[in-house]
């Protein structure tokens, strides 16, 4: 069946964050038929447009008043984006501002959204699917009103390439806000975000002192500071060893990396809801019975005070 | 087939082994008696101007003591009223004479009970010669002649040579030696006590020389052997050649010196610690009769107006009196693992703290309650619980009972402490994360376990039918929380479940049903928790018609065994080290494979020291053919907590060290190349421990359960 | 100021993995033997910020509100003895299996029942199904400003001072009042009740309300009024068996994983 599906997009340096690109690669795959748009709002939005590839249109608004992300002042010009493109799916990114967004214009339309989806197929209707119970189960549902909205989690979807929205409508500009943003603070430390890294280096409780998180960075520096990052469980963060920007797990950062390397983490299902979407897995543990190995494709049964800094060695070597 | 090897037989203390001396000297006076001369005598109050002085300071210090007493018991009297010290007479008379009197706790340090006697059998053997005068020279009764004279003579002298020997030895261990824990917390009294009594006994036998150079040297030299100390000095003055009136001057002046210096000395048992002398044999017979792994219960706890003790008040008087027993001998805090450690908790400043709090604001609540009627909780600024004493002192305590064990005087740290955390858990909800995380966990989930990813079945898998006890059963096989959702622990349920079953025995387990039975919560402070626990788990177990039960952790067993009473749940508790001896013993169990390896044995707190099961496993390893044993310096009832004890297994450490690092070593150094223990929390604090102190893994010492090394003995190694 | 706590009680999140079952005729998750529902961990750190807010301001009044079966009673009471002064208990056959927006219709309609609500807490998400949407629902029903994930709340001049978790740091903002937050695990650690509370708990009675107290038609709550359809709930098929690496030293154990990640190209 055709959908008319409306993405909304979040801009970063200029462009569509790469995660508005995976959702609209997406879109192009669930339209069958239908209209792909895109709709993204705040300074550069006209110029952003042209590099929303898989876009056929764009609704935008370059008003600055946008910038700061206040759901109540995006709610409607989404509205009116909604329906002029007749969208009968929108899909938000599961972000900070997304998680805000869904249930609002859910309730504005009188409809329902879907949090925090991992997989939308068309099987006789559209079904998202989206983890529950803390990673344990995985449910799947329907949404019976119209326009059916989804947040959808990064990487869940392969990025759209190609020519952006060739056909550009306005929005109006930014209205009121009740709420006021008096202060933003950056917290996460300089260099590589965990949740863009290729390589995801965790620790946890099992290190049993902060000091085990300096054999974490020279692991993911062995790897390379341009493509490795180090987390942490949520036990660890919990305990003060390691900044809580890092944390990996249900209520830290989910991170779909293309190798995560588990270290002293029991892999409780809190924790894997944050990283099971990686593609490759290995995991380091003293317990051979421990739950992360159920997860990992490879495994060292082992002491990480030892393995890990042969671990580095082999790996200069390997180099 | 292997014999049984038995067990090297551990030493007996022979409590009797000190009164040899008296046996001796008892002989040596019907030795006088048979063969001298029963002319012999002497002028009582000889050369004593003033005889009656003495009255007048005995008058002086029984006023003083009898002051003394009433300030003291004021004191006690804030504290509430307390249940059951008169109960059991017999076995108290026989602690505090064993306790009191024997001084049996003394002489667990050597050198100090030598010393100790010596002052001790000094004091009260002189006491009893001064009264002998004292009724000689002023009642009808008549008895200082004849050969009773002279082997009064003689053991007055030589109780005098003891009590200075003792004071040698004092003076030694104080002055000359490098000896820490009597200078932890140093103070004038202890140079008055000590020094006084040396110049008391000193003056004592210049006064007594110089009465025999007067009256016995020349006129009755065989009478004047038998005071063989004063003849000896009085030997040595006569060749200085005095007149007689010179040592009559001499006499008179020290005869004061000595009379003055006594009962001064004697005066300081009101103001310093030498008033043990009276509360260490009275808090003996305080002394609980029961097991030191008991904790008090908390009689019909909603309705109480405050939990635990938050104030001073809220102790019973025999906590606070025998506050008033402790001698600051240092002996807790030297065996206190956390104080070892280096970490904020010292039993014997604790007890000094709540006896300096209590001195200070007592008065104040003694008037307080006289003039208003009320408890006046509000009469101080000062928190006893925070201020006086720290949070975190109270959460550093292990409950092991080191410090009972060892305290000279029987005063009884845990329960205090307990009482305390009490107060911070329940009134104020003051907990250090990690262990409010564990005891939310057991309300919530009924284990401490937090994030544990096991089921309580998990151990059973691949062991075949795991028998569900139904009450046809002999015994309920007790898993527990940590032998079944610690990974680390479930080889040993494994291990005990194989030996259970090859030695014949009817048993089954709960499985699913089993609930934590509210041991973590007790030592955390969590009393209500706690009965709320116990009470489930009783009308379970009488549900089920449980009888006997085998526990795999000695916390279980001390709760089982010694708490569970206190809520009308009575049941036969073994430990699994003790079922497993018997049924060795009895030829039931057999360890045909020989395990050719070094051990040293940790023995757990709450099976050794709190429970004095200390041969069960002990015995298990000498049967297994093959296990070389070499024992830790600290071991039996002096062993060291692995650091898990008293809820500490759920919190994080503060202080310079780990308990369990500590330990670690102690065991690693042993060069064995196991540790062999008795309970789940142990060998987790040893699984971390040792490699802390051992990098390398090369060689390094690995934890084990008697259990574990007993399967492989039993099944031969790698049967599992 | 009145606060009013939204409590949820699910399926401990803490259940074993072995233990975590799913009926596939119902959907639904199949209660551990021995294993008791919990209150949400995230709703009991929403009860700390709306007690820290009472002791803040003397005349504070928490109410906690549960829509739940009869046993969330043990939710309620948990709060209660945290300090709450109310407990109310929305326990319907009519409100069950609906989705985030009827729980949000029915919450809604018990704060409007109540009447002088200055703020609404609730947890970021309750543990169990992690939509996290129902507080901005009912923020949306009462027509109401609303701060999500928030790690502190505070009240100020403008009515709520809150600072959020955004992906990449922190976000200050003022909300004015009536307004709904709802609190994340970076708030901090919810508090251990003390005894004299708890007892005093156990005594406090539970207000019920059913449908018809609250006015609703039992055609717009639980599964008759639910927008999201659970088509299948299921657990998943984890990763496939891990391939352990062998070496008697760890460096032979590095080294076979260098050399299997190279062959993969991962590395």
């Amino acid at each position: 069946m055709a959908h008319n599906i409306l993405v909304v997009g979040e801009m970063a340096d200029g462009a569509p964050t790469s995660t508005t690109l995976e959702l609209l690669g997406g879109a192009q795959g669930l339209a069958a038929g239908g209209t792909v748009s895109v709709a993204l709002l705040g300074t550069g939005a006209s110029a952003a447009a042209a590099k929303a590839a898989g876009a056929s249109k764009a609704f935008v608004s370059d008003d600055a008043g946008y910038d700061a992300v206040k759901a109540e002042q995006w709610l409607a010009a989404l509205e009116a984006a909604v329906d002029q493109a007749g969208a009968d799916v929108v899909l938000i990114a599961q972000s900070s501002a997304g998680r805000e967004l869904g249930p609002r214009l859910a309730a504005r339309r009188k409809t329902a959204v879907a949090m925090d989806c991992v997989k939308i197929e068309d099987a006789g209707g559209l079904k998202f699917t989206r983890p529950a119970y803390g990673g344990n189960a995985m449910a799947t549902y329907s949404v019976a009103t119209s326009p059916a909205i989804a947040t959808v989690r990064a990487k869940s979807f392969e990025a759209a390439t190609g020519a952006g929205a060739s056909d550009v409508v306005q929005l109006p500009a930014a209205g009121a806000s009740r709420t006021n943003i008096t202060g933003r603070e950056k917290a996460v430390a300089a260099g590589l975000q965990i949740t863009e890294a290729p390589v995801v280096v965790s620790g946890g409780r099992g290190l049993g002192a902060p000091e085990g998180f300096k054999a974490m960075e020279e692991l993911a520096t062995a790897i390379g500071s341009e493509k490795a990052a180090v987390g942490a469980s949520r036990a660890a963060v919990d305990l003060g060893w390691y900044p809580p920007s890092q944390q990996v797990g249900l209520t830290g950062k989910v991170v779909n990396p293309d190798l995560y390397i588990a270290v002293a983490i029991s892999g409780a299902s809190q924790h894997m809801a944050g990283c099971s979407g990686s593609k490759t897995i290995v995991a380091i543990n003293r317990d051979k019975d421990a739950n992360i190995f159920g997860f990992a494709k490879y495994g060292i049964v082992g002491d990480w005070k030892a393995v890990v800094p042969a671990l580095v060695e082999e790996i200069k070597k390997a180099k | 087939m292997l014999q049984p090897t038995t067990v090297p037989e551990r030493p007996q203390r022979r409590v009797g082994a000190w009164w040899g001396p008296a046996v001796g000297i008892s002989a040596l006076g019907f030795y006088a008696v048979a063969t001298v001369d029963d002319t012999a005598g002497r002028e009582i109050g000889f050369n004593a101007d003033h005889p009656w002085a003495v009255y007048v300071f005995m008058a002086a210090l029984v006023g003083l003591m009898g002051y003394g007493f009433v300030r003291h018991a004021g004191l006690w009297m804030i504290g509430r009223p307390t249940s059951g010290l008169l109960r059991e007479v017999p076995h108290r008379l026989r602690n505090a004479a064993r306790l009191g009197l024997a001084q049996d706790k003394v002489r667990r340090d050597r050198y100090a009970g030598i010393m100790h006697w010596c002052i001790f059998s000094s004091i009260v053997v002189l006491t009893i010669v001064t009264a002998q005068v004292a009724i000689e020279a002023d009642s009808p009764f008549k008895f200082l002649h004849g050969p009773y004279y002279l082997f009064f003579s003689f053991y007055g002298d030589l109780f005098g040579v003891i009590g200075l020997v003792g004071v040698g030895m004092a003076l030694y261990r104080r002055y000359f030696s490098d000896f820490h824990r009597i200078r932890w917390d140093e103070r004038l009294e202890d140079h008055l006590i000590i020094v006084g009594l040396g110049l008391v006994l000193l003056t004592g036998f210049v006064l007594e020389s110089a009465r025999i150079m007067v009256t016995e040297l020349h006129q009755h030299p065989d009478w004047a052997k038998w005071s063989f100390a004063s003849y000896a000095i009085a030997r040595g003055l006569d060749v200085f050649d005095f007149s007689e009136k010179q040592v009559l001057w001499l006499h008179t002046w020290v005869w004061w010196v000595h009379i003055a210096m006594a009962f001064a000395w004697l005066g300081l048992i009101v103001f310093t610690r030498l008033d043990h002398l009276f509360f260490a044999p009275v808090n003996a017979f305080f002394l609980r009769t029961d097991s030191p792994g008991r904790l008090a219960k908390i009689d019909d706890i909603e309705q109480q107006e405050i939990f635990g003790v938050g104030y001073v008040q809220d102790f019973t008087w025999k906590q606070l009196f025998e506050l008033d027993a402790c001698v600051r001998c240092g002996r807790c805090s030297e065996v206190c693992p956390a104080n070892i450690s280096g970490q904020p908790l010292s039993p014997m400043h604790l007890i000094q703290d709540l006896k300096g709090h209590l001195a200070d604001v007592g008065p104040a609540i003694q008037r307080h309650r006289h003039e208003a009627g009320d408890a006046g909780r509000e009469v101080s600024s000062v928190a006893l619980v925070g201020d006086v004493i720290k949070d975190e002192t109270l959460w550093a305590c292990r409950t092991c009972g080191a410090c009972m064990q060892e305290c000279p005087v029987m005063i009884e740290h845990v329960p205090t402490i307990v009482d305390m955390r009490r107060f911070l858990v329940m009134n104020e909800a003051r907990i250090p994360a990690t262990a409010q995380a564990a005891l939310e966990n057991l309300e919530m989930r009924g284990h401490p376990w937090r994030g544990t990813a096991l089921e309580r079945t998990t151990w059973m898998e691949g062991l075949g039918d795991v028998p569900i006890f139904d009450g046809s059963q002999e015994y309920l096989y007790w898993v527990g929380c940590s032998g079944s959702l610690v990974e680390r622990n479930l080889p040993v349920t494994k291990a005990v479940f194989r030996l259970l079953g090859e030695s014949g025995a009817s048993f089954g387990v709960l499985g699913q049903e089993e609930t934590c039975n509210g041991d973590p919560a007790r030592r955390l402070g969590n009393e209500y928790l706690f009965q709320i626990l116990a009470q489930q788990l009783i009308e379970t177990f009488k549900a089920k018609n449980v009888q006997k039960v085998i526990t795999n952790c000695p916390h279980c067993f001390n709760t089982f065994k010694n708490e569970y009473p206190q809520f009308d749940g009575h049941f036969e508790v073994l430990h699994h080290t003790e079922f497993l001896a018997g049924a060795m013993q009895s030829g039931k169990l057999v360890a045909k494979h020989s395990v050719n390896t070094t051990v040293t044995y940790h023995d757990s707190c709450y099976l050794g020291r709190l429970n004095g099961v200390y041969d069960a496993p002990r015995q298990i390893i000498s049967m297994v053919h093959g296990a070389d044993l070499t024992e830790m310096q600290r071991n039996l009832s002096k062993g060291l907590c692995c650091g898990a004890g008293g809820g500490n297994m759920w919190q994080e450490e503060v202080g310079e060290r780990r308990v369990n690092h500590v330990r670690a070593e102690e065991a690693v150094r042993t060069g064995a190349q196991s540790v062999i223990s008795n309970c789940p929390f142990c060998i987790q604090m040893f699984e971390d421990g040792v490699p802390a102190v051992h990098p390398e893994e090369e060689g390094r010492m690995k934890p084990f359960d008697v259990a574990e090394l007993l399967e492989q003995a039993v099944f031969g190694p790698g049967t599992r | 100021m009145h606060i009013v706590v939204c409590a949820k009680q699910i399926p401990d999140p803490e259940t074993p993995p072995s233990a975590f079952k799913i009926d596939a005729a119902t959907n639904k998750v199949v209660p551990a033997q021995g294993i008791a529902p919990v209150l949400s961990q995230f709703d009991a750190i929403a009860a700390e910020a709306a007690l820290r807010i009472k002791e803040a301001n003397a005349g504070s009044k928490v109410t906690v509100i549960s829509m739940g079966a009869e046993s969330a009673q043990a939710a309620i009471k948990q709060v209660l003895a945290m300090g709450a002064d109310e407990g109310v208990l929305l326990n319907d056959p009519a409100f069950e299996d609906g989705d985030s927006h009827t729980t949000a219709t029915v919450l809604a309609a018990a704060i409007k029942k109540l009447g002088d609500v200055d703020a609404v807490f609730c947890g970021r998400q309750a543990a169990d199904w992690d939509m996290g949407q129902v507080g901005l629902l009912v923020a949306e029903d009462l027509g109401w400003p609303a701060a999500i994930i928030a790690k502190g709340v505070t009240t100020g001049a403008a009515g709520l001072q809150i600072t959020r978790v955004l992906e990449d740091g922190f976000e200050s903002l003022e909300a004015p009042l009536p307004a709904v937050v709802t609190v994340s695990n970076e708030f901090g650690e919810p508090r251990y009740p003390k005894l004299p509370q708890i007892m005093a708990a156990a005594k406090k009675t539970v207000t019920n309300w059913k449908v018809g107290d609250l006015g609703l038609d039992p055609g717009a709550v639980g599964k008759a009024g639910s927008r999201l359809k659970l088509e299948k709930l299921f657990i998943p098929e984890k990763g496939g068996k891990v391939e352990l690496m062998e070496g008697d030293t760890p460096q032979a154990q590095a080294a076979a994983l260098v050399a299997r990640l190279m062959a993969d190209k991962i590395l």
